[in-house]
């Protein structure tokens, strides 16, 4: 009966059943069943969590200046497990780019950006960037103090950017203020385009990742490593992480559910004015000197995070193997931290 | 998972206890989505109708002479039609009824003839009498009447009871 069905269905959808055995048995290596291997699979699954529960919460959010606020309060106090739905959106989001970061310091710190995967690292960084805007465009659309604030110190750091600042300040905006043309264009950048970008540029990923091969470990030859299919026992792997992660979002949202700010208002600038935790690097760098200086620093920063396996390969052509970058990457990481604790310390203060 | 290195699991080593921890994993995982999905389902679902009553101040007695109308809307978006009747019903001391202006037929928009003392629904020929039963037409074989509001009169004010969202 069962066989019926299936030849029936296969008389109707043909394909290549042995082809998709093989490509779905890819061996992978031994040392991927270390947890710490798998934080790439983490942001993905978690990235279509926030799909799905965006999706949900965009059949009541209005994108409106007028009627955003009390529809994002409608879901969060009237509807039927809007506060768990809005709550677990704005935790996956916040595990989202914990996850990231910790899956790039795993792919810095065992020197799997090296040649031939460059180009999957600068692909992997703007999936970062794409992440963070996520994040910018999504607590905007709540269009409370801080969204409303947020947006009007982001545009005008971005209008200290020499040459094309005011251009791209007006932009971010869709006009010289902050206003109803700003919460659209933000709400098609965090609902369409950036989706979009990100789905495409994760087909990129993954397709380099199956092309050229999980990287080795250092030290281990092709020969040594034990491998095991991806299906299923990787992919069990994954599915016990995203049961976890479903399991500690819930715990998250039970226990600090989200709340709301005071609605937005042009005429009066809250007191404490922050942005989320993940930006407080940012905001931190911008105080220590003037606005140009801060975006020109931190542009330069940022095209050196990406391009570093380049720069990586110039310095290890000229010194064999150097581990310089290991003191590079901890100098980054202590300066993002650095900046992150005396940010948060500061605003406890 | 970890003794399986380097063999994909075939049907040969399915022995009762893999079957039995396969079992579990796959109905916790069931239940534990399943509950997920249950919950957006409960979050997309519309609410069902909220029986709060509220009264709302609709017109001045003194402008609705009998045999006119006076059509509202309610602040859940319902159309409704306050007549005055002319004959006082029995126990209540005015003569205002308030009715759904939704023909039960097919949703078209029903309105009173003074004249004739009846609604009428011009989209087949429905007719209602005074007391919102339908008397003609398709609503009348489908033996349906008009959803009717509660009215209340203080002093020269009409109130219809309403539901609040």
């Amino acid at each position: 009966m069962l066989t019926q069905a299936w030849s029936w269905f296969r008389t109707r959808v043909p394909f290549d059943e042995e082809l998709l055995r093989h490509l779905s048995a890819e061996p992978v290596s031994g040392h991927l069943k270390r947890w710490w291997w798998c934080l790439g699979g983490t942001p993905l699954y978690l990235f279509m969590l926030q799909l799905l529960t965006g999706i949900i919460l965009t059949f009541y959010y209005v994108p409106n200046p007028e009627q955003a606020y009390e529809s994002v309060q409608r879901i969060t106090m009237d509807l039927p497990f809007g506060w768990y739905l809005r709550s677990f959106h704005k935790w996956s989001s916040n595990l989202m780019i914990l996850a990231v970061v910790l899956h790039m310091m795993r792919v810095f710190f065992t020197g799997a950006y090296r040649a031939p995967r460059e180009m999957n690292w600068i692909i992997g960084f703007m999936l970062f960037g794409i992440t963070l805007l996520f994040g910018f465009t999504g607590y905007s659309l709540l269009w409370e103090q801080l969204s409303y604030w947020g947006i009007t110190v982001a545009a005008n750091i971005l209008a200290a950017t020499p040459l094309i600042g005011d251009v791209l300040a007006n932009f971010l905006r869709g006009g010289t203020e902050v206003n109803g043309n700003t919460l659209t264009r933000f709400f098609v950048f965090h609902i369409g385009v950036l989706p979009t970008l990100m789905i495409a540029l994760l087909i990129c990923h993954v397709y380099l990742i199956r092309s050229l091969g999980v990287s080795q470990l250092e030290g281990d030859r092709p020969s040594d490593t034990k491998t095991f299919p991806f299906f299923p026992d990787h992919f069990l792997t994954e599915l016990s992480i995203g049961a976890f992660l479903m399991f500690l979002i819930t715990c998250l949202a039970l226990i600090f559910p989200v709340g709301m700010g005071d609605q937005a208002n042009p005429l009066i600038t809250p007191e404490h004015i922050k942005p989320e935790w993940y930006f407080f690097w940012a905001f931190r760098w911008l105080k220590l000197m003037t606005d140009t200086n801060a975006v020109i620093t931190q542009g330069i920063f940022i095209a050196f995070i990406m391009f570093w396996p380049f720069i990586d390969g110039v310095i290890r052509r000229r010194w064999k193997n150097s581990e310089i970058s290991m003191f590079i990457g901890i100098l980054v990481v202590l300066y993002l931290l650095g900046l992150t604790v005396w940010e948060t310390v500061y605003l406890m203060h | 998972m970890v003794e399986h290195l380097n063999e994909s699991k075939s049907k040969d080593n399915m022995d009762r206890r893999n079957f039995l921890s396969i079992g579990v994993m796959a109905s916790s995982l069931v239940a534990a989505y399943g509950f997920f999905a249950g919950v957006v389902l409960r979050f997309l679902y519309p609410r069902g109708r909220n029986v709060t009553l509220r009264p709302m101040f609709v017109a001045f007695a003194d402008k609705i002479p009998a045999g006119e109308s006076h059509s509202f809307s309610t602040p859940r978006g319902e159309q409704v039609i306050l007549t005055n009747t002319g004959q006082l019903k029995a126990g209540q001391g005015h003569s205002f009824t308030a009715f759904s202006s939704r023909c039960p037929h097919l949703g078209c928009k029903v309105h009173y003839d003074g004249e004739g003392q009846q609604f009428i629904c011009p989209c087949h020929q429905g007719l209602f009498d005074r007391k919102g039963v339908a008397i003609s037409g398709p609503p009348a074989q489908a033996k349906q009447r008009l959803s009717e509001y509660p009215v209340e009169l203080n002093g020269n004010s009409v109130y219809v009871l309403v539901e609040v969202a």
